[in-house]
């Protein structure tokens, strides 16, 4: 081994020592920090934080202080300082340009141990670093244990460290086993304030000490307590709603927060056919196809029919298939698809045949659950269902049939006028007062317009426009004469006479009619405007008094708000009551707003783990209130002007 | 001193009681802001009867052609003659439209030619303040009828005093709504109207 590989040699160990010292005088640091920064900031302040840069500043100083050997010749000066003997033959046999003296220099420097000063130097410098570490590890245990004390005597309640001492439920882990059918892992939490796993899970707790005393319910159910090993086991299912989980020992009690997540039954939605329909017959192929999804697995999947047959009361019968089964071996997803010949359904007249999908999922706890689709329907038509709408007309309004029967009269009063020479005059006699009487009749018509119903049947006078009523009157008394005209008629000459005042009372009542079929526009609003109201000197005067808010109606809302308030309160005065509390408060909350159970499992993590609950606790809150809205002033009343 | 009754000129041609509310808003609007003491209730006035006389001021809008008979125009002449004010309102926002071209013919052979009133007219400042000039319409600025905003109104004038004022800008739509329904507006559209009431009678 030349002078050269020797001093290497040297330089990696004190390399080592360098190293090393560094890191135990920055884990001294940062420990140190972390004990004083308890003391100081408690249990909200960024200790962690502050105590690791500590440490990584110490140990970066540490190391730029022992730089110097990254340098071959000052590794060669420090062995020199401490060997005499040398008299700088190893400083010199590192120099190249003595290459012709190595022998001699190698001599020198064989009769020197380099390796027990190396030895000497750093073995009291590491084991000072170490000491120093050792000592900031015994502060970071003792410093909250010995502050700790204060905080007992406020507490109702033990503490969660004091109890680590003297409670067997203080130190707890959960295995969780989900079913079988869900092919999920087993899973371990420690120390757990909320456990979420799928509902029928199988869940242990083991916790340390005898099973002797330590008693647990889930809600109001008993939990049996064995022992286990060292320690003591409660194993119990999970349930289907949220419960909690209370662990007693004596007066020491911990909650825990049980959070079931349900198996959903598979989703189905039915594609083919998409809608409804009414056939005059089924016949042809029908394709049915559908889509399943299953949050866990899916089993198996079929289509449903129902048919039914029977058009009447009595003849009706069904019958159910299954067609098209599909194992969809306990994929998420699947399709189904599968046709039909309508004809080998023998469906007639009045039948049905309802369709719909069916999936049912790998459930072997509490299922399996079976999700169905919407039913579509096909139905055969019956002959009477394609009856036409038959519509009766209205009839005509009263002053058209006057007008009409009127005008009826007119032409047939000509008629008699034109065949009365040609006629018998009994027979002349007899069809004119047959006119007669029919005007008469019509004079009765246009009396009832003019002075409204038979009072006895409940009507009275209508009120009719002074110029309508004129006219009206006119055509009664036109009516009477014509009506006497043709009672009187035997000649030609007589029938002529009559038509005279039939003439003018169709005149008469065709104004009527034509003057009723104009559209009126609706008429003009009146308004009161009431000045005095809008001048705010109306009779009406306002109350004044003292006027008492109502209260919210969401009390549920304003419940858990006061809720949380009060555990905010109770996290500074006692963090292991809050825990709890915020645990139970979670699990009453987990149903209605589920965000805010995120957080508040996130809270009651954050106190067990001596951090800071008020942000999750604010998040929680933000939750159950909902975000703030801003609300902006009243808007200006400037009207354009000002 | 009398009441201000608001009358709305009826006439003979055309649909003088297209906008049957603004009457009753505008009503409200003077007793809302005014001291001046206003009948609750609107009266409709026949142009050609004697009774326009009794009132200050006549309001007339529609949409169809506006013709007046023989009567109607000497009575409006002499409505005019006596201090009478009349103000006339294009329910069709549109100056191509048949009320705008039936009505200026008719107006200016009844009672003069228009001229572009000034923004600086007393009309724009005898109550609320509107340095820019009549306010715009939501009809206007939506673009319906000649999708033109009209800066000016016209006017016949005597001397500096309006005689006959008239609109393109379609208060009659902008104006007719209930009065109750007011309180749900953000800004009250009718002062303007305030405006020309008080203008009538104050000129």
């Amino acid at each position: 081994m030349t002078a050269l590989d020797r001093l290497r040699r040297t330089q990696l160990a004190l390399i080592a020592v360098v190293a090393g010292t560094s890191g135990l005088w920055g884990l001294a640091a940062a420990l140190v920090t972390r004990a004083a920064a308890d003391v100081v900031l408690g249990r909200f302040g960024a200790a962690g934080v502050v105590s690791v840069m500590v440490g990584a500043v110490v140990t970066a100083w540490m190391l730029w202080r022992g730089r110097a050997v990254w340098s071959i010749e000052q590794t060669a000066l420090w062995v020199e300082s401490r060997a005499p003997d040398l008299q700088y033959a190893l400083v010199t046999a590192i120099d190249p340009r003595a290459a012709h003296a190595a022998q001699d220099l190698g001599r020198v420097i064989a009769g020197v141990d380099i390796g027990t000063l190396v030895y000497r130097a750093g073995a009291p410098v590491l084991g000072w670093a170490a000491i120093g570490a050792l000592v900031g590890g015994v502060l970071v245990v003792v410093v909250p244990v010995a502050r700790r004390p204060a905080t007992l005597f406020r507490d109702a309640r033990p503490s969660m460290a004091a109890a680590d001492a003297l409670s067997r439920v203080a130190t707890i882990v959960a295995r969780v086993f989900p079913p079988e059918y869900t092919r999920q892992s087993p899973r371990e939490i420690r120390e757990p304030s909320i456990i979420t796993s799928i509902v029928g899970s199988t869940i242990d707790i083991v916790g340390r000490g005898a099973s002797d005393g330590v008693r647990a319910t889930v809600g109001s159910d008993s939990v049996i307590v064995v022992a286990e090993g060292s320690g003591w086991r409660a194993r119990f299912t999970m349930p289907a709603h949220s419960r909690v989980l209370r662990l007693r020992d004596r007066r020491y009690e911990r909650i825990v927060g049980l959070d079931p997540v349900p198996d959903n039954p598979p989703r189905v939605i039915l594609d083919h056919p998409a809608r409804d329909s009414t056939l005059r017959s089924l016949r042809g192929a029908l394709v049915l196809g559908a889509q399943a999804s299953d949050d866990i697995g899916l089993r198996d999947g079929y289509f449903e029919l129902i048919i039914s047959a029977g058009d009447e009361e009595g003849s009706f019968r069904s019958a159910e298939r299954r067609i098209g089964t599909v194992n969809f071996g306990d994929a998420s997803h699947g399709s189904m698809d599968t046709r039909i010949d309508l004809a080998t359904l023998g469906l007639s007249a009045g039948g049905r045949l309802s369709i719909r999908a069916v999936a049912r999922d790998d459930n072997t706890v509490s299922g399996p659950g079976v999700g169905v689709s919407e039913t579509r329907t096909f139905r055969v038509a019956k002959a009477q269902d394609y009856d036409s709408l038959a519509v009766e007309g209205e009839p005509p309004p009263a002053l058209d049939s006057t007008y009409l029967s009127q005008r009826m009269i007119v032409q047939r009063t000509r008629e008699l006028r034109r065949a009365a020479p040609h006629l018998p005059r009994d027979s002349v006699t007899r069809r004119a007062a047959a006119l007669g009487d029919q005007e008469e009749q019509l004079r009765e018509r246009v009396q009832s317009l003019l002075n409204g119903p038979d009072e006895d049947a409940g009507g009275g006078p209508l009120l009719l426009p002074d110029w309508q009523r004129a006219f009206f009157d006119t055509a009664f008394q036109t009516l009477g004469d014509a009506s006497g005209d043709l009672h009187a008629a035997t000649l030609t000459t007589t029938l002529t006479a009559a038509l005279a005042p039939e003439l003018v009372a169709l005149r008469v009542l065709d104004r009527v009619r034509v003057a009723n079929r104009l559209y009126v526009r609706g008429g003009r609003p009146t308004i009161v405007v009431n000045t005095e109201r809008v001048r705010l000197i109306g009779p009406e005067k306002p109350d004044a008094g003292p006027r008492t808010p109502e209260p919210s109606d969401d009390t549920t809302v304003l419940a858990a708000v006061a809720r949380l308030e009060s555990m905010a309160r109770l996290a500074d005065r006692s963090p292991s009551a809050a825990a709890d509390s915020i645990a139970v408060l979670r699990a009453a909350v987990i149903g209605t707003w589920p965000a805010a159970a995120t957080a508040l499992g996130e809270a009651a993590d954050a106190i067990r783990a001596h951090g800071d609950p008020r942000a999750a606790l604010s998040r929680a809150r933000r939750a159950i209130t909902g975000p703030p809205s801003a609300v902006e002033g009243l808007s200006s009343w400037d009207g354009g002007g000002s | 001193m009398t009441q201000f009754v608001f009358a709305t000129g009826q006439y003979e041609s055309g649909d003088w009681d297209a906008a049957p509310l603004v009457p009753a808003n505008l009503i409200d609007s003077v007793a809302r802001y005014t001291s001046l003491d206003v009948a609750p209730v609107g009266a409709v006035v026949p142009l050609a009867s004697d009774d326009v006389s009794e009132y200050p001021l006549i309001y007339l809008t529609g949409h169809l052609p506006f013709r007046l008979t023989d009567a109607e125009r000497a009575s409006v002449r002499r409505f005019i003659e006596r201090g009478g004010m009349l103000f006339v309102d294009d329910h069709n926002h549109d100056v191509g439209g048949i009320f705008h071209t039936t009505a200026i013919e008719e107006l200016t052979r009844t009672a003069g030619p228009f001229v572009d009133v000034p923004t600086t007219h007393r009309l724009y400042s005898c109550c609320f303040r509107f340095p820019d000039g009549p306010p715009t319409t939501s009809h206007e600025l939506n673009g319906w009828g000649d999708n033109l905003v009209h800066p000016h109104l016209q006017a016949v004038m005597h001397g500096d005093a309006i005689q006959v004022l008239y609109s393109s800008k379609d208060y009659s739509s902008e104006w007719g709504y209930h009065p109750e329904s007011k309180r749900f507006n953000s800004v009250d559209n009718t002062k303007f109207g305030v405006n020309i009431i008080v203008y009538a009678l104050t000129r």
